[in-house]
């Protein structure tokens, strides 16, 4: 790669962050045709430019697919999938909308038990499900709530997405981000709890203090209960319990995988192919067998509906940035940054402090997945020289930090993106100002918080 | 003329949210003497539906509201009625969002 521009890697890096975040439709030249550049483009843009520009070998690509003995980009990528169609599955039986219209019928007409039901809500959603699926569900069912019992909305929307991106940390599936650093270091499903559940829940109890303290003059002391059924929110209630108890056992299976010694991305596809074998019986083929099936269908979760909802992009989206990593890695960048990084890692306090703060910062600059990526290979370098604690230290606060940063700014983490954008077609936008005018003044406080419970436990613990 | 709207996973609750949301759409149309239907579609994704919905009714004309976008999410954050305008197989007709009838 004699000749070739070192800058070059950091130049395609910065592309495709901005291309993710902007994600602009160009026409394509001499046709009418045109072509939207998102998440899923992005990566596979920079891969190219950097093989085009010689500035990356075929060794890199395969290294950046394939991956090293500890990261492997598809053991990720189907763990991930997987767990996402068991999710999206039973959400689509309209279980958590029920579970909703529940919350909101319990609070009686209390608005301020009402913002605790829906915090509590999100957050228990999410300890066993993740965060994006919780705010694509939540969110229209929040803003319908709010039109008509006509309340404001941005107290129970910010606790909502506040709640999704605290508690995502508790548990090894709550972000794919968890998963990239997880993996890495080869930690089991059960140890991974034992470390974050602890800052998960300090954190998320300090959220929620903040959350009311700053809130609590907005929240209505009364409002009108929409009359609306809670059973109206399914579609189907077989497929619903069905697909709880797959959940359930999938997480305790997850839970045991290090005593059956079987990989947990195995365990996930094994649920989700079961998930995947249900749904074409129920859906499909027992629901064409039913009297007035016709009718019913109208509601009837199908599997093609189901596919859609899946997050696909994120497959070339991970790969493409794995392999960009692996090229900045190539030319020497993750080494300045882990030497840097490792000299003020100086003990455990200082490892954790900086890397949660770093990281959160780092996810507004260039999303919370790149920055994980990025992070995961400097702490792996070689250069990355600190006491044993202060490193694991720096791994778990590097969950919190790509976990917690998506609530400082709403370009964090794809979901703010998603979330920012699901209001903004509904006429109720919550502008980019107040969003993060919430956030640094909240997720400060949250992130010190779990950072210190975190350096508690690795006094005790490491 | 059809009224769409386009969400994420259709339920009885839904439904009936949309229906009263879009009710004075359908009511104004038929004040001034034209058939309206609301048609509510699924889907994850809003501009394709809008595309493909007006493809399979052979739609003559879209006419879509359009909301400003302001600041840094509305730099970062797509919009709809430019994807219709650039995808659509026919006119379109931009509304700039305006205060609902009362």
């Amino acid at each position: 790669m004699n000749g070739v521009s070192p800058l070059m890697p950091i130049l395609a890096f910065v592309l495709v962050i901005y291309l993710v975040l902007k994600r602009p439709i160009f026409r394509i030249p001499f046709t009418q045709k045109f072509i939207k550049i998102d998440y899923g483009l992005a990566p596979i843009i920079g891969v190219a430019l950097l093989v085009v520009t010689f500035s990356m070998g075929a060794s890199s690509i395969a290294n950046g697919v394939v991956g090293t003995e500890t990261i492997k980009p598809y053991a990720i990528l189907i763990l991930f999938m997987s767990l996402a169609y068991i999710c999206v599955s039973l959400d689509s039986t309209g279980f958590f909308a029920y579970l909703s219209l529940l919350a909101m019928r319990a609070a009686k007409g209390n608005g301020r038990r009402l913002f605790m039901y829906f915090f509590l809500l999100s957050s228990f959603l999410t300890l066993f499900t993740s965060n994006d699926i919780v705010i694509l569900t939540l969110t229209p069912i929040i803003y319908y709530f709010s039109k008509n019992a006509k309340v404001d909305p941005v107290p129970f929307l910010i606790a909502e997405f506040f709640a999704a991106n605290i508690w995502s940390v508790a548990l090894y599936i709550g972000n794919p981000t968890n998963i990239i650093v997880a993996q890495a270091y080869n930690l089991s499903f059960a140890e991974y709890s034992k470390w974050m559940v602890l800052p998960t829940i300090a954190a998320g109890t300090v959220c929620l203090a903040l959350l009311w303290l700053i809130f609590r003059r907005r929240i209505p002391k009364k409002f009108h209960i929409p009359a609306v059924p809670p059973e109206s929110a399914f579609r189907s209630k077989g497929g619903a319990v069905f697909g709880s108890i797959v959940l359930a056992c999938c997480l305790v299976t997850l839970s045991v995988s290090s005593l059956i010694n079987v990989p947990i991305w195995a365990i996930t596809l094994f649920f989700a192919g079961t998930m995947l074998v249900h749904d074409v019986l129920r859906y499909h083929v027992l629901a064409a067998r039913k009297p007035g099936a016709k009718k019913a269908a109208y509601y009837v979760p199908r599997v093609p509906a189901i596919s859609s909802r899946m997050p696909w992009k994120i497959v070339p989206f991970v790969l493409g940035l794995f392999i960009m990593v692996e090229s900045l890695s190539v030319y020497g960048w993750t080494d300045k940054l882990a030497s840097s990084i490792s000299i003020v890692s100086t003990n455990v306090f200082l490892a954790v402090f900086i890397m949660g703060f770093l990281s959160s910062l780092a996810s507004n600059i260039m999303n919370n997945q790149p920055m994980t990526i990025l992070f995961t290979r400097t702490l792996q370098n070689n250069l990355f020289i600190a006491p044993a604690a202060a490193t694991k230290g720096s791994m778990f606060a590097l969950i919190l930090g790509s976990n917690f940063g998506a609530n400082l700014t709403m370009i964090g983490a794809l979901a703010g993106i998603m979330w920012g954008k699901i209001l903004m077609d509904k006429g109720c936008s919550i502008s980019f100002k107040e969003f993060s005018k919430y956030g640094l003044l909240i997720m400060p406080f949250v992130i010190a918080v779990a950072c210190l419970v975190l350096v508690v436990e690795l006094m005790f613990w490491a | 003329m059809f009224v769409l709207h386009v969400v994420q996973q259709l339920s009885k609750f839904i439904e009936n949210e949309v229906r009263k949301e879009f009710s004075w759409a359908v009511e104004l149309f038929k004040k001034e003497g034209i058939t309206s239907r609301l048609e509510i579609v699924e889907s994850a994704d809003v501009k394709e539906a809008i595309i493909s919905t007006v493809k399979k009714h052979a739609c003559d004309v879209i006419v879509t509201g359009t909301i400003p976008r302001k600041g840094l999410l509305g730099y970062f954050s797509e919009s709809i009625s430019d994807y219709v305008v650039k995808k659509a197989p026919c006119t379109v007709i931009l509304v700039r969002r305006a205060p609902r009838p009362r």
